[in-house]
């Protein structure tokens, strides 16, 4: 026996007896014992006395002999017990066969349950009921049954606590070992049945504090996921009722969670637009199936948010809907259309006023043509009228100024001719077409032969076809051959060089002369509008010449240069595009 | 032929030109009556005039010189009146203009003008077109009412 197995005292065997199975045994019992009690109703308040006063007298007899037995007598408790026990049984039944039954199942019952393992103990306290309900049953018929019979019960009673008593005695022989077995018994029965209920709680608890936990985990992480997403996320039913949302969708909308859930879905859709646009939810459903789409949504504030979509059908029976904000992208675009249309307006515009704006200076030009010339042309028609009619009277210094007059005004005639070609150069779209050079220049020289007087000596090398308006390289021809002859004119021996070389897709041509040249360092003057790099009574010009040529060949997009010494000559360089060779002009 | 004096009509709202005119045409030595009108309603109305006298042949001018730049009534529109006037339309009209635009040019053609011609600048020039301009229109090329 263990070093510190302490003996139980009566109440701890009572404690015991209570907490364990035991104790439900008895419960059982007592039932049994109390429905056959009731049974026999003439005399339940005589037999309920009896049984309580018996009992009483039993248990004290039983704790005095367990107090023997504490103390180490063994064989003298085990007399007392069985002794107790035969008398409580025995005694009752001078007064009455019932109250023998009372206490013997008492007594059987507590022993049994004290010593038996449980299955046996519940054999015999069922084993026992009967006996007493069948007792009973026969007793109530026949109140005067033969005394035989209630004797038989008796012995029968008292057998079963000899036999119960003698179970102590001969079985058990050692004191040690009953008092081992009875609390071993009490100890193991109530520890087993502690430990399995104690062991199935905590199974029990376990088990659902992990599906607990587990759900609880899933649950957090679906609803983390759910609210981080940079999505808004919509659960919605059957109806188009709002089942769930996640924080975008009042981040974007305006809206808190609570004012949109359970409300309809057509709350936030835009309601220029039908609901015939948005799938319904419930056609999702029947057809299993995924649907994208765009959608405009009205936020809180009134403003409309464009938003891409994805709504799929949900296992539980509510559809799920992935809506992105593409409010910014598409504002982005709008703006990109919308500059995009400013842009083309404005060029539009622009296009529009450089064409008013030619217009104008194309009718400025009429109007300088006209209204400048003819009082020139008056002018020097009166003063052509006076020389004519009055010349006579007019000998000497008058005559003098009056031709003075008339140079002035031609000189100005001139000079609105070439300011006509310059704008005339300007304006105007090109005509282009593939042009053979030679003709053009051998026409020229030819037509201006008589104009010049004396012949320069001209040097014409091999001049490729171009692509150009004929009737603008002829006025470029026609300023530069004239140039050269004018400002070769004071030489000795005039000599006029023109040529061409190909480069590429270009044409370079050249026209070189060996008259008066210049100073390269004004050489970037050489082609702005009135600049002179000699005198008009040097050399006549209105300075315009050779700014209509750039002009020229700048639409042409060709490029213009001079190159020259002041005394000896000047050349001056000019490219334009080369003819296609299956476009090439016929001689 | 009814001998009767060539009447030419100079129809310029410049008095310098007008009277250059009349000196060219007096030095060319054109033998005619020389009519000067100043603006365009003032011609239109002369030659409604003459239309509608009893003997149109004998008062409507032999030859027109017009110029294009008139006030109010255009010298186009005083063109454009005489060739829609079917007693007007046998009026040989020379156009005498300062302009060399194109565009003036084809207007005057497309309206019926007999010949455009560019004012000379030089005197000389002038008097020379001017006389030219007589000899065709006055005796090589007698309208058929004549």
């Amino acid at each position: 026996m263990p070093a510190g197995h302490e003996l139980p005292t009566f109440r701890g065997l009572l404690a015991s007896l209570r907490a364990g199975v035991f104790v439900n045994l008895l419960r059982g019992s007592s039932v049994i014992a109390l429905v056959a009690l009731i049974l026999s109703p003439s005399m339940i308040a005589a037999n309920l006395t009896g049984a309580t006063l018996l009992g009483m007298y039993w248990l004290t007899s039983i704790a005095i002999s367990w107090r023997i037995y504490g103390a180490g007598h063994t064989r003298a408790a085990a007399v007392i017990f069985v002794a107790a026990t035969w008398l409580t049984f025995m005694v009752p039944t001078v007064f009455s066969p019932l109250r023998c039954y009372g206490g013997s199942v008492v007594a059987t019952l507590a022993v049994t349950a004290l010593v038996l393992p449980r299955l046996w103990a519940i054999v015999v306290a069922l084993g026992t009921g009967a006996i007493v309900v069948a007792a009973v049953s026969f007793d109530s018929t026949a109140y005067a049954l033969p005394v035989f019979f209630h004797s038989s019960c008796i012995i029968l009673m008292t057998a079963t606590s000899l036999v119960i008593g003698l179970v102590f005695i001969v079985l058990r022989l050692s004191a040690k070992e009953i008092r081992l077995a009875f609390v071993t018994g009490i100890h193991e029965a109530r520890e087993r049945w502690e430990g399995e209920r104690a062991q199935s709680e905590r199974q029990e608890k376990s088990r659902t504090l992990h599906a607990e936990a587990k759900a609880d985990e899933s649950e957090r992480r679906y609803r983390s996921l759910f609210d981080s997403a940079m999505d808004c996320i919509l659960v919605i039913d059957r109806n188009g009722l709002l089942v769930d949302l996640n924080h975008k969708v009042s981040a974007t909308l305006g809206y808190s969670r609570e004012e949109l859930l359970g409300t309809s879905l057509s709350r936030v859709l835009n309601s220029q637009l039908t609901e015939r646009m948005y799938p319904r939810p419930a056609e999702i459903l029947i057809e299993q199936r995924s649907v994208r789409g765009e959608q405009e949504l009205r936020a809180k504030d009134g403003s409309t948010r464009f938003v891409e979509f994805i709504a799929s059908p949900l296992p539980d029976g509510n559809v799920l809907a992935v809506v992105r904000d593409v409010t910014e992208r598409r504002q982005a675009a709008d703006a990109i259309k919308a500059l995009n249309e400013a842009l083309e307006q404005r060029v539009a515009e622009q296009t529009a006023e450089l064409r008013q704006a030619n217009h104008e200076l194309e009718s400025f030009s009429y109007t300088v043509s006209h209204d400048l010339r003819a009082p020139l042309r008056r002018i020097n028609g009166f003063a052509a009228v006076i020389r004519s009619n009055h010349g006579d009277a007019l000998a000497g210094e008058p005559m003098v100024y009056l031709e003075r007059i008339e140079q002035n005004a031609i000189r100005m005639e001139r000079l609105i001719d070439d300011l006509l070609k310059f704008a005339s150069a300007a304006g105007g779209t090109l005509a282009c077409t593939t042009i053979d050079m030679r003709p053009i220049v051998d026409t020229i020289i030819e037509d201006h032969a008589s104009q010049w007087g004396r012949h320069a000596k001209f040097e014409i090398g091999k001049l490729p076809p171009v692509t150009g308006d004929p009737s603008l390289l002829r006025l470029v021809w026609c300023n530069l051959v004239d140039n050269a002859v004018k400002y070769s004119s004071k030489v000795a021996q005039p000599r006029i060089a023109i040529g061409a070389t190909a480069t590429g897709e270009m044409v370079e041509f050249w026209v070189k002369d060996n008259g008066a040249g210049f100073d390269m360092a004004y050489a970037d003057k050489l082609f702005d509008v009135f600049q002179r790099l000699h005198s008009a009574s040097e050399f006549e010009g209105s300075g315009i010449g050779l700014a209509t040529v750039q002009r020229i060949v700048h639409r042409h997009g060709g490029a213009l240069r001079a190159h020259g010494r002041s005394g000896e000559g000047a050349t001056i360089f000019f490219t334009l595009p080369a003819a296609k060779r299956r476009e090439s002009a016929v001689p | 032929m009814r001998n009767i004096a060539k009447k030419v009509l100079v129809i310029d709202d410049d008095a310098g030109d007008a009277e250059l005119t009349l000196s060219a045409l007096h030095e060319a030595c054109v033998d005619a009556d020389i009519f000067a009108m100043r603006t365009g309603l003032e011609a239109v109305n002369y030659l409604n005039g003459c239309a509608e006298s009893t003997h149109p042949e004998d008062v409507l001018p032999d030859l027109i010189l017009l110029d294009m730049s008139l006030p109010i009534v255009s010298g186009l529109q005083v063109l454009n009146e005489i060739r829609q006037d079917r007693r007007l339309r046998p009026v040989p009209v020379v156009m005498l203009t300062d302009s060399r635009h194109i565009a003036d040019v084809d207007d005057c053609y497309r309206l019926g003008a007999n010949a455009y011609v560019m004012k000379p600048f030089a005197f000389p020039d002038y008097v020379r077109a001017i006389k030219d301009i007589c000899r065709f229109w006055l005796y090589l090329n007698e309208t058929s009412f004549r």
